[in-house]
């Protein structure tokens, strides 16, 4: 891989306001961040090693055993749920030589025993059986205590899902997300019985750079009608008129979304969660409506009429609750990414809204979506030309609506009233404090 | 590309049979001209022809896979365990409406940026196994694939797996009235699935 960033480029991040690889505003991205290895390393410590990052929801841990698998930056970990129904998280790596203790993507086990020793781990983390214990490790003995797995700092969830970070110090969770919360609200806890996740999550290889596929997710609409142009003809989709709808909004934090905006001034009625209605049955459209009451008692109004179409949580979570999907993004260097797609429905709506609503997606989103194939080659694309001597060394434009983002009081964050580039910029800005370590 | 290629004689072999019992020599040669033909109309990318091979009330199925731990209880290593299933998320599970969107989207190649250049692809399609079903015009039908899927000037990926269809006599030919496609990955080494399998 060719990299041409020097120490001397990553401490301009800090030290420099020309040549700085994140211009203050957020407008002006150096190409070399999208390629960079050095830059990746410092990514893989200052924002996967320390930010809370999404890493599944409480329904896939259904009874106590329940565990899954999954990646905080490139580190692997379990999710297990204790006999204490408590849910906790450790690195996947064994306290003896570090081999891998839980192989599968997802079940129920009481122990983890690894394949190299057969030393055994509890659900909990603790060790719990030393292999020969007796005759070998009599003299000096064993501290099993201090050889338990190796858990995460801190672990918490919001409306059941999960989040960890490997920072001791980092502000509790609800702070970190911030702005963000009351249009999660609006998201997934519309109903008292919230949602769940449904089956495995589907996983997919793209080679590109992660910040390529968040900022996108951020606030991207503007590449929809050209990039999926074969898709919205084929649906007979109105590009120009759902761009006409579309506001941008920035939360504090380096989290961004496109979204669907009408004022609750009481003119105009609102579709739960800016469904495109005639694409499901009469009983479905009929649940969907028959939830709203329900919503407008537990989420606050104007958060409710501002319903986020596409959207990133910083770093590495995006959300597509149109079509009842979102999206973990594992790094897996410079070049590459592992996408996560779940499917969530409401936990109490009939089984067959359940199926109708969760069936909706595989068609547009995902690896064989008609949508979101059109994306990936283009992301690529991007990496490659980061990758080259000269185009390291190029920029990438964010302009769109500079300046022009404007506080909003009553939603909490910033916004333009239009299409524009403010949810990436707000991402690149927190990257660059991140990067920075955090001032 | 003749659409006879695909047809077989009305007296030809009979698809009724004990359930379950493998097909006679006959009847096994049908279905292996059916499925390399269905193979070269994929490669050479006549994506109405093939959708043609399908029947009204067709179902093709992708499921997700996952990783996952066998005991040595009878049964447990069974491969059904790791798919995705009906209605949890998979990669693909579409009907004929759909199918013809994705087809119909095909051809608006203008902006067709997912396929356009367009992927070089061969199924290669091996160890097919033709079965009676208690249907007397259906047969459940295996087979094997690998394709190879490359696209700009880089090596591309390979999708392998096996095919689960169940081939329904109409006339002088085979339509598919289902296909389940079982991935061997459980992740998709690729940034897009844009050929079928
Ligand atoms: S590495 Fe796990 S027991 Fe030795
Ligand atoms: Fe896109």
């Amino acid at each position: 891989m060719s990299s041409t960033i020097s120490d001397a480029d990553i401490a301009a991040v800090i030290d420099s306001d020309q040549n700085r690889l994140v211009s203050p505003d957020g407008s002006r991205v150096a190409r070399a961040i999208f390629s960079s290895e050095e830059i990746y390393q410092r990514e893989l410590a200052e924002i996967f090693g320390k930010c809370w990052l999404p890493l599944g929801h409480e329904s896939q841990l259904p009874r106590t055993g329940s565990f899954f698998t999954t990646f905080m930056g490139e580190d692997a970990v379990i999710v297990s749920r204790g006999r204490d129904g408590q849910i906790r998280v450790h690195l996947n790596a064994c306290s003896h030589r570090g081999a891998k203790v839980c192989l599968e993507d997802t079940g129920t086990a009481n122990t983890f025993t690894c394949p190299y020793h057969a030393w055994t781990f509890a659900n909990d983390g603790r060790l719990v059986g030393v292999t020969f214990e007796e005759q070998y490790y009599k003299n000096p003995p064993l501290d099993k205590g201090k050889l338990g797995l190796t858990p995460v700092a801190q672990v918490d969830t919001i409306h059941g899902m999960i989040f960890a970070t490997f920072d001791p110090n980092a502000v509790p969770l609800r702070e970190a997300l911030g702005g963000m919360v009351p249009f999660l609200d609006a998201i997934f806890d519309r109903r008292e019985g919230g949602m769940e996740v449904v089956g495995q999550p589907v996983k997919w290889r793209i080679p590109t750079n992660w910040k390529i596929y968040q900022d996108n997710f951020a606030g991207d609409e503007y590449h929809i009608g050209f990039t999926h142009g074969s898709s919205l003809e084929a649906i007979r989709f109105s590009d120009e008129q759902f761009l006409a709808g579309l506001v941008h909004c920035a939360v504090d934090g380096g989290h961004g979304f496109a979204a669907n905006f009408d004022p609750p001034d009481g003119s105009e009625p609102y579709l739960p969660l800016n469904q495109p209605v005639e694409a499901f049955s009469p009983e479905t459209r009929e649940y969907m409506q028959s939830c709203l009451a329900e919503a407008e008692e537990r989420v606050s109004a104007i958060h409710l009429r501002c319903q986020l179409a596409a959207g990133t949580v910083f770093p590495n979570w995006s959300l597509l609750p149109i079509f009842h999907t979102f999206r973990v993004c594992h790094p897996k260097g410079p070049n590459e990414i592992e996408l996560w797609a779940y499917t969530f429905v409401d936990r109490d709506a009939p089984e067959h809204v359940k199926r109708e609503l969760a069936g909706y997606y595989n068609f547009s989103f995902g690896p064989a979506g008609i949508v979101e194939q059109d994306d990936g080659a283009i992301w690529e694309s991007i990496t490659r030309t980061a990758q080259g001597t000269q185009g390291s060394r190029g920029f990438s434009s964010y302009e769109m609506g500079a300046g022009t983002e404007y506080w909003h009081e009553g939603l909490g964050c910033w916004m333009t009233d239009k299409l524009s580039e403010a949810a990436q910029r707000s991402f690149f800005r927190e990257w660059s404090r991140r990067m920075e370590g955090g001032k | 590309m003749s659409t006879e290629m695909l047809q077989t004689t009305e007296t030809g072999t009979c698809t009724a049979g004990t359930p379950g019992e493998l097909v006679d020599m006959a009847a096994w040669f049908e279905v292996q001209r059916f499925l390399t033909e269905e193979a070269r109309l994929l490669d050479h990318r006549c994506y109405e022809e093939w959708l043609a091979l399908f029947t009204e009330d067709m179902r093709y199925w992708v499921p997700a896979r996952k990783v996952r731990m066998i005991s040595g209880k009878p049964g447990d290593r069974a491969v059904d365990l790791e798919l995705s299933a009906d209605g949890e998320p998979c990669v693909l599970d579409e009907r004929l409406p759909q199918l013809q969107l994705r087809v119909f989207r095909m051809q608006t190649a203008r902006l067709l940026w997912c396929d356009n250049p367009p992927g070089r692809v061969r199924h290669l399609i091996t160890n097919v196994e033709a079965s009676y079903t208690d249907k007397p015009d259906e047969l459940a039908v295996r087979s094997n694939f690998l394709v190879p899927h490359a696209r700009f000037d880089e090596k591309g990926t390979q999708f392998h797996g096996e095919r689960q269809d169940i081939l329904r006599r109409t006339g002088g030919s085979f339509k598919i009235a289902s296909r389940k496609v079982v991935l061997d990955s459980t992740v998709i080494w690729s940034p897009a699935v844009t050929t079928f399998f």
